[in-house]
């Protein structure tokens, strides 16, 4: 029997029973709108996540001190750091990372935002504090311009932005490379040190400058003592020089980690690989380990959804069976009829095979723009409403429109949704072939 | 030579209490080319289970069935379902018609089997419609139908196939008298016209004086097998 044929029988017998054909295939419509919406919002809570974590220098790759292939501890030869940097056409700079003694560091946590934006900072508010930055470092940055830090880090900056009517304060940590550096700098007996350590002290308000237009105020609540080493980065062709100035009575180490940053972080992989060629070891920066981190929790997510997903296709798979049992009950006088002017087994397992398929692709092409229309309910509603209330201010949409992405879901939804009605079809189409065509007419 | 052969045919049907029930019972019959023949028998005597066995919807327990040089009890569901759909035509005493299609897509079902193009398969549909009556019917939904003219509709897709042999299981059952009577008629007519074997079941005697032939059966044994001559029937021996 041609299938042209077959599924012109097929569409007879859906048409027969549109009211059965219709409540299956919207069982099948529920199914994959909640999966289109499911994979969407994860897709998209991940592209806001890559997103957020892209702006925490994961772009940097850290390499071990010791050769791969020696003895530990073996001092580096200096010259492959710059056959490094000059093979690697994709490395914007090597640096070179000295361990620091732990010291005393200090932990800001309150946020005062009693300052509106592009409101002038009086000098004295300023404080000796950012006196003594501005001084150093300014001072190094002049002659090495490449050589940026960030000193202060807003723990939440989505949050850092000045607020004024909210009573909402942020916490604020001082990073321990910026302490490090104002001692380092100053040799230890910089008198501005001194001048800091005063500010040092529980209670004690300050502003501390960002950028040109940006001020915090900030408030001392406890000094954190905790004396975990760390480093300072210096970029390797300044490393010598920097040590000679700032560290003269400390010797230099045999062997240093030096950290190795990326133009683009897609060409993080391919830099990795050069470097294990060139004998180092890379090893994944803190930023990376949490980009790692979070990338897994991603991964996690989605194998939810996708768990979410199949229960989603075997629930709508076992509807599927239920009402084609049914339906295949209720129309063996037909099948009996069929079977009587020359359909086979095959023909009858066929037909209501296509049959299954029909309802899947009706209804999964009905799902998708039910999804489709609720997905772009709610970033409408997102803009409107919802991001006052649900603390999503500043998102633009919760989930993924990027044109492949969105294609490939609803295909994938439509595949997974004709699978899960062929799946629920077979069992009941079998059931069809097998019926004794003289048994169901006699008792049709 | 017989178009239709049994030997033997027995078929038994084991209850769910395990009894066994021979519907037939060791069968012997032989059916010319072209012959209008009638079962006739009490309920539950075998005269469907009869036609079923001889139409290839059915497999005896025990026998052997040959139909238009067809060999139905050695054949696979394949070749017996190529034979129900070339060599016979069916018509049931309850039409099973779809009631939500067309006479003519009703009609054309057996052509889609047989591999014809949508196209032919509606042309021929209209022309077997039109030989039963029902061109004004082509394109009417079977459920807005009289029951004569579903068992017409029933008639034309039987036929559709051009069988050489036509089974009409209680063709007259849910019909008046009158009505059945031109089903009948219609019936006689492809037999004629065709040279179409015509084996009806019934048992309605007067429905049964129309064939050429009469066998009666009865518990599954055929007791009476009696060919039509002027004046009455006679015992085919």
């Amino acid at each position: 029997m041609k299938v042209s044929n077959k599924f012109l029988l097929a569409c007879e017998g859906v048409m027969t029973k549109k009211t059965r054909t219709f409540m299956l295939a919207l069982g099948v419509s529920v199914g994959t709108a909640a999966l289109v919406f499911l994979v969407s919002i994860i897709f998209g809570a991940k592209a806001y996540v890559d997103n957020t974590v892209g702006t925490i220098r994961e772009n940097l790759l850290v390499v071990k001190p010791t050769e791969r292939n020696s003895t530990p501890g073996k001092p580096l030869n200096p010259t492959a750091y710059l056959t490094i940097q000059q093979n690697i056409g994709t490395v914007k700079g090597i640096y070179r990372e000295f361990p620091i003694q732990p010291r005393p560091s200090i932990l800001v946590r309150s946020f005062e935002p009693s300052l509106k934006e592009g409101e002038p900072i009086p000098a004295m508010d300023l404080g000796a504090l950012v006196e003594v930055v501005g001084v150093d470092v300014g001072l190094f940055n002049e002659r090495h311009p490449e050589f940026k830090y960030n000193h202060v880090e807003p723990v939440d900056k989505s949050k850092a932005a000045f607020a004024p009517s909210k009573e909402d304060y942020v916490p604020i940590i001082i990073s321990k490379t910026f302490v490090d550096l104002m001692n380092t700098l100053a040799g230890g007996n910089n008198p501005f040190v001194e001048e800091f350590r005063k500010y040092i002290k529980e209670g004690q308000t300050f502003f501390i400058a960002l950028d040109d237009d940006k001020a915090y105020r900030c408030k001392i609540v406890s000094e954190d003592n905790s004396a975990t080493p760390y480093s300072v980065s210096v970029p390797y062709q300044y490393a010598e020089e920097w040590q000679k100035e700032q560290k003269p009575n400390d010797p230099m180490p045999n062997y240093s980690r030096f950290v190795v940053e990326a133009n683009d972080i897609r060409d993080l992989d391919t830099i990795k690989e050069d470097i294990l060629l060139a004998g180092y070891q890379p090893d994944p920066t803190p930023e990376q380990k949490l980009s790692i981190s979070v990338s897994r929790g991603a991964t996690y997510l989605f194998a939810v959804a996708v768990t979410f997903c199949l229960i989603i296709a075997l629930v709508s798979s076992i509807g599927i069976f239920n009402g084609l049992s049914i339906s295949i009950m209720e129309q063996a006088p037909r099948i009996g009829i069929l079977r009587s002017v020359g359909a086979t087994r095959s023909d009858i397992s066929s037909i209501y095979l296509i049959e299954a398929a029909i309802i899947g692709v009706v209804g999964c092409l009905i799902g998708i723009v039910a999804a489709h229309l609720f997905m772009w309910g709610s970033d409408i509603a997102l803009k409107d409403f919802l991001a006052d209330v649900t603390n999503l201010r500043g998102i633009e949409t919760l989930f993924v429109w990027d044109f492949p992405k969105v294609l490939y879901i609803r295909l994938g939804a439509i595949g997974l949704g004709v699978f899960a009605s062929l799946f629920a079809g077979v069992g009941p189409a079998y059931r069809a072939s097998r019926l004794n065509p003289a048994v169901v007419l006699r008792a049709g | 030579m017989a178009i239709i052969s049994l030997r033997n045919v027995s078929k038994i049907y084991r209850t769910a209490a395990g009894v066994q029930m021979a519907a037939l019972d060791n069968v012997n019959l032989d059916i010319e080319a072209g012959e209008f023949v009638a079962v006739v028998g009490q309920s539950g005597s075998g005269k469907t289970t009869l036609l079923n066995v001889i139409g290839g919807l059915d497999q005896p327990t025990e026998g052997l069935i040959k139909v238009d040089g067809h060999d139905l009890t050695t054949a696979g569901d394949n070749e017996l379902s190529r034979f129900r759909n070339k060599c016979i035509g069916f018509v049931f005493q309850s039409f099973h018609l779809q009631p939500l299609q067309t006479a003519s897509s009703n009609v054309m079902v057996p052509l889609l089997f047989a591999n014809a193009t949508w196209s032919v398969a509606r042309k021929t549909a209209y022309e077997r419609l039109a030989q039963v009556g029902l061109v004004d019917k082509i394109n009417q939904q079977t459920n807005q139908l009289s029951a004569g003219q579903c068992q017409r509709v029933a008639i034309a897709r039987a036929l559709v196939n051009n069988p050489t042999i036509l089974l009409a299981d209680e063709p007259t059952g849910n019909l008046d008298i009158q009505t059945g009577g031109e089903i009948i008629s219609l019936l006689r007519k492809v037999n004629l016209e065709n040279k179409t074997t015509l084996l009806i079941v019934t048992h309605d005697q007067e429905v049964a004086a129309h064939a050429r032939r009469i066998i009666t059966i009865d518990n599954g044994r055929i007791i009476s097998d009696t060919v039509a001559k002027s004046g009455g029937h006679e015992s085919k021996q």
